[in-house]
């Protein structure tokens, strides 16, 4: 077993990755499935090629706005998932049952705060050019949780 | 304790954004993006059996119905557009598809790109709808029983015909033997009343008046726009006028148009190809000229 890093001067232990990942995961299915659901089935979409897709939006203008309106929806109420909780219980589902939470590095912990840090949890693809500072960096932050002030730390390590 | 009440908690939220969601999703109302619109394109001949060449492009009634029986099952279909351009064909095959097409529950609106002629706007008169340019050729509702006579050519090389048949109008029509007025009489008959049966179909179809019917019957072929003053087409546009139409008769105000193209694999192509060619070779060339049966005279509608 690895020894812990342990963030003397603030005196909270970065969380593991792998349970953010697992975290992430199960956060994820809460909101496919649960969360976003009702909303999703609103837009019943086959998935085609690309010029498929093309001719039945240019075929359907009202269709594309609507799907556009859906989509964002979706997306503002998963971000709202892992707002809401983290600001409320600084734990979603996921976070909970990994035991890690979130934490402000000011003094202060707004909803604000929590909102932009999930920004990036609108697309996988974004989250994982977000995640890159946890490789690049040295604080374990994502960049949307440098900029929002906030870290996700192990429980219960804190000095 | 502490930690189970901040797990109920956060289901309860969860719980809560379900319903807001759930609540957003009934304000939006259903919208079943898999409604399509299905576009079928009769393109070339109309055959009973597909005969798919490097020259040739055809299509047979069996799998135009078998395509139309598949979409008439599939829920999710809500109408189908015949995309025509065709100069007909035999008729059997174009009065199966016409049949199918007139059965079909669902809308379907025929929309002519070039032209859709004799057999082809058999097929176009049997469906709910039917949309042309104005430049489209329409019509040509008249039956075709001619054929090539090669008894001349025969004569000149002193080459004969042994006549042996049983049943004196066996070989009625044969490219090898002189065509005699009472055979004439016969296939005109025929002809005649083919038809006669053709123009009532495309008067019972498309509603026409006598005057109408009379003013076609003789196989003229016309331009979209004089079709329109003859109720032989219902409105001057292209694919996006069809669309709309068969979005109207289905009584829906979105869905996705899917064009269900013929299959021509390459393998498939060559494969039919070769097997073709080898039959032929087999057979030889003298084969397909000997083939004197009085069945292969074709009407051609």
């Amino acid at each position: 077993m690895g020894i812990k890093k342990i963030n003397l001067k603030q005196g909270y232990v970065p969380a593991a990755l792998w349970k953010r990942a697992i975290a992430y995961i199960i956060d994820s299915f809460i909101v496919t499935f649960v969360v976003a659901f009702p909303l999703n089935s609103v837009i019943k979409f086959e998935k085609r090629g690309v010029e498929a897709t093309y001719q039945f939006f240019a075929t359907n203008p009202g269709m594309a706005y609507k799907f556009v309106l859906v989509s964002l929806l979706s997306a503002f109420i998963a971000i709202l998932y892992w707002a809401i909780l983290e600001y409320k219980y600084k734990q979603s589902l996921g976070k909970y049952l990994m035991k890690i939470d979130v934490r402000s590095t000011l003094k202060e912990f707004t909803f604000s705060q929590c909102f932009m840090r999930n920004l990036s949890k609108i697309n996988t693809l974004f989250l994982a050019i977000d995640s890159l500072n946890i490789f690049l960096g040295k604080t374990h932050q994502r960049y949307l949780e440098k900029m929002s002030k906030t870290e996700v730390v192990e429980m219960g390590w804190n000095f | 304790m502490e930690l189970l009440s901040k797990l109920l908690k956060i289901v309860g939220w969860i719980f809560v954004l379900f319903i807001v969601s759930n609540i957003i999703a009934f304000f939006l109302g259903n919208n079943d993006f898999n409604d399509k619109i299905v576009v079928i394109p009769i393109k070339g001949p109309i055959f009973s059996a597909d005969s798919d060449s490097i020259f040739l492009k055809s299509f047979s009634s069996e799998t135009i119905i078998k395509q139309l029986e598949k979409l008439e099952e599939d829920s999710t279909v809500k109408g189908i557009i015949l995309e025509i351009d065709s100069n007909g064909g035999t008729v059997l095959p174009s009065k199966e598809i016409a049949d199918k097409v007139k059965e079909i529950e669902k809308p379907v609106v025929a929309l002519v790109k070039g032209s859709a002629m004799s057999g082809a706007y058999w097929i176009a008169s049997a469906s709910d709808k039917i949309v042309a340019d104005d430049l489209s050729l329409v019509g040509s509702v008249g039956v075709l029983g001619s054929f090539l006579q090669f008894k001349g050519l025969l004569d000149k090389y002193d080459v004969e015909y042994e006549r042996i048949v049983g049943g004196e109008y066996k070989d009625m029509a044969s490219p090898l033997k002189e065509f005699t007025d009472e055979e004439r009489e016969i296939v005109q008959e025929r002809v005649d009343k083919i038809h006669d049966y053709f123009l009532d179909e495309i008067q019972e179809n498309r509603g026409l008046t006598f005057e109408q019917r009379e003013e076609i019957s003789d196989a003229k072929f016309f331009l979209g726009m004089e079709a329109k003053n003859l109720n032989l087409i219902d409105e001057i546009g292209g694919l996006d006028l069809a669309f709309n139409l068969t979005k109207e008769l289905a009584n829906i105000t979105e869905a996705k148009m899917v064009r269900k193209e013929k299959e021509s694999r390459f393998f498939n192509l060559f494969s039919k190809y070769s097997a073709f060619s080898s039959y032929n070779i087999g057979r030889g060339i003298g084969a397909e000229i000997m083939d004197v049966s009085s069945k292969d005279i074709e009407f051609l509608a």
